[in-house]
């Protein structure tokens, strides 16, 4: 009678000492490696396990916990004599159907090209890769997005600098001269064809041009312009192009951030009528190109005419090939 | 229970392995027990299971007990979810919750289940003292995917397929035998990729563009696909990141070639052409041939 009462007033004493321990050291090897001597010194600290044991008593309970499925590597001098837990089954685990039906997700939010969205769901993705069963379900949540090669303090930076008017030193890796350094004033970031874009005025070609974030080694040094001074040393041309879409292209269409709808129309061969405002007119072609012959240009004149040679330039190169 | 000459702490372990038990399904107190008799081929008292059930509690070990089954709530590993990772959970469940494709919604939402488990006593705290709005992204994603059901069935029972296809709603229709392969979104509209057993390759279907879609009796099975090879120069040939099924075949002084025989041949044109005159196909000669098409009908747009 006397024990019962005990018991129920120190729930302590009704639990298994042995359990107690493995599970209190699973816990500690959660939360760092700890070598035999460390786990002992807090097992001697800890109110409900208080007393000392003997060094085996400690070996026998990593036994047990590899024993019920923790990977934990032994001790060795390399470790610091630490025992390291690699993985435990005591949680809940994602299964792969279920990473894969979360890759599906970021596979269709890359198809968006909302690049900002795609960077909030990769640091989430990064956090839930812990709960993975295998390393290859690991390594899915963890790189397989286009934006793996990114440092996500150097698109912070170039986001910030585009919005407080800073012209830039940057060292970049061209794919034909290796590392350069030249002065580029960053204007906005775009996401297209699976890779991130920072455009902006490069001072060595003098153009308004696009860079790929990822060929971005380092900024070296960031000078606040006024508007004035950077619409002199750096002018910006800006050329207006409508065009029309139909089709597979008119149906897939996804708008990007200097384009608008301006008319849709259900019964035309062309259901949709849009407006861009063009900076750079190669990435503008590489987009028209894309769309195949559901995309007519209807204006200016002169755009649909460089289009035109562009399209004979491309065909050169096949009747001159093999 | 070890088969070796180890010695281990068997109380620890039988502590251990029903605790396992417990994150996979709930249980109650006699279902314990037998599992534990089941694990360890011996006899324990039914206060044995009290007393593990106490030691876990003691722990800090998050029990819940409904109709007499217990099951643990949360994880002995937790993660720190910010307010933007809260945000963006409840954008993934309504997202989940517009889809049509069940098997996939069910996945996300188990998904989004088990991440709720691992929440840390932080992560709580924040969702009891904060008001967590949904993520809005740029611009909405709007899924259409409204067809969806019947080709997730068709993909699951792995049977050849004919279908009737439009390009576009004002094309004339088409008739495929296919290999249904999988579905997937881009820009929130759903498609089919299926391996084609006329052109020996891979092709996208957008869903809302299938006519009509017949079941054969005859498995599905997927031959080894034809390759497009074609050469890049210059810069590109210095910057060109490998896309899905691209090898690089030969490294030249100032060119790669490469070969791809995944993507979807229409598609592989469009992406290629965005290349200018950096690009060239080389084999087969019926994908050059299509290339000239396909320049030669956008050229005439502006004859």
């Amino acid at each position: 009678m006397q024990t019962n009462l005990n018991k129920s007033q120190a729930p302590e004493v009704n639990i298994t000492k042995t359990g107690y321990r493995a599970l209190f050291i699973l816990m500690k090897l959660i939360e760092k490696p700890l070598s035999r001597d460390e786990i002992l010194e807090c097992l001697s600290a800890d109110p409900i396990a208080k007393k000392d044991f003997s060094k085996d008593t400690i070996t026998n309970t990593i036994n047990a916990l590899r024993l019920a499925g923790c990977i934990i590597s032994r001790p060795t001098l390399r470790t610091g004599n630490k025992y390291i837990l690699k993985s435990h089954p005591f949680g809940a685990i994602l299964t792969t159907q279920q990473a894969e039906a979360l890759q599906n997700l970021r596979e269709n939010i890359v198809s968006t090209g909302d690049w900002e969205l795609l960077i909030y769901l990769n640091n989430l993705y990064a956090k839930i890769a812990r709960l993975t069963p295998d390393n290859e379900t690991k390594n899915l949540l963890l790189n397989k997005h286009p934006l793996r090669n990114i440092d996500y303090k150097l698109i912070n930076k170039l986001l910030f600098c585009a919005k407080t008017n800073h012209k830039l030193n940057i060292t970049y890796l061209s794919p034909q001269n290796g590392e350069e350094n030249f002065d580029f004033a960053p204007e906005y970031l775009t996401f297209e064809n699976e890779k991130l874009y920072v455009w902006g005025h490069n001072k060595k070609h003098n153009e308004f041009s696009f860079l790929r974030v990822d060929r971005i080694i380092k900024i070296n040094s960031a000078t606040f312009i006024t508007n004035e001074d950077k619409a002199k040393e750096f002018p910006k041309e800006v050329v207006c192009v409508q065009y029309k879409l139909k089709g597979y292209s008119a149906q897939t269409y996804a708008k990007n951030e200097h384009e608008k709808i301006l008319q849709e129309y259900k019964n035309d061969e062309y259901s949709l009528l849009i407006s861009a405002n063009v900076t750079n007119k190669f990435n503008f072609f590489q987009r028209i190109l894309s769309f195949g012959p559901d995309c007519l240009i209807i204006s200016p004149d002169t755009i649909k005419q460089e289009f035109v040679d562009t399209l004979k330039r491309i065909k050169r190169r096949y009747d001159a090939g093999e | 229970m070890p088969e070796n000459n180890k010695k281990i702490a068997n109380a620890g372990l039988r502590l251990l392995i029903m605790l396992k038990e417990l994150f996979q399904r709930p249980l109650s107190a006699r279902e314990l027990l037998y599992f534990i008799e089941e694990q360890t081929d011996n006899v324990y008292r039914k206060e044995v299971i009290n007393k593990y059930l106490n030691t876990l509690k003691i722990l800090g070990i998050n029990l819940e007990k409904n109709k007499n089954r217990y099951s643990i709530k949360r994880n002995i590993e937790t993660i720190e979810y910010d307010k933007m990772d809260l945000s963006l959970i409840l954008f993934i469940q309504k997202y989940a919750a517009n889809l049509h494709h069940e098997h996939l919604k069910e996945n996300i939402l188990e998904a989004l289940q088990l991440i709720e488990k691992s929440y840390s006593p932080r992560t709580l705290a924040l969702l009891s003292s904060k008001k967590i709005r949904t993520y809005l992204p740029q611009a909405p994603v709007v899924i259409k995917d409204e067809n969806i059901k019947k080709f997730e069935k068709y993909c699951a029972e792995k049977l050849k397929l004919e279908i009737v296809y439009k390009e576009n709603p004002e094309a004339k229709e088409q008739s495929f035998k296919i290999a249904p392969v999988k579905l997937s979104y881009k820009n929130g509209i759903a498609f089919l990729t299926g391996y084609c057993y006329y052109s020996n390759s891979y092709k996208l279907f957008l869903l809302e563009n299938i006519i009509d879609a017949k079941q054969t009796p005859q498995l599905s099975m997927i031959n080894s696909t034809g390759a497009v090879t074609f050469r890049l120069t210059g810069r590109l040939a210095h910057s060109y990141v490998l896309k899905e099924g691209d090898i690089v075949i030969q490294h030249e002084t100032d060119s790669i070639i490469v070969s791809n025989s995944i993507e979807d041949k229409d598609l592989l044109l469009k992406r290629l052409i965005r290349y200018y005159d950096a690009c060239e196909i080389l084999y087969p000669t019926v994908m050059r041939e299509k290339m000239l098409n396909l320049i030669n009908e956008m050229e005439n747009l502006y004859a």
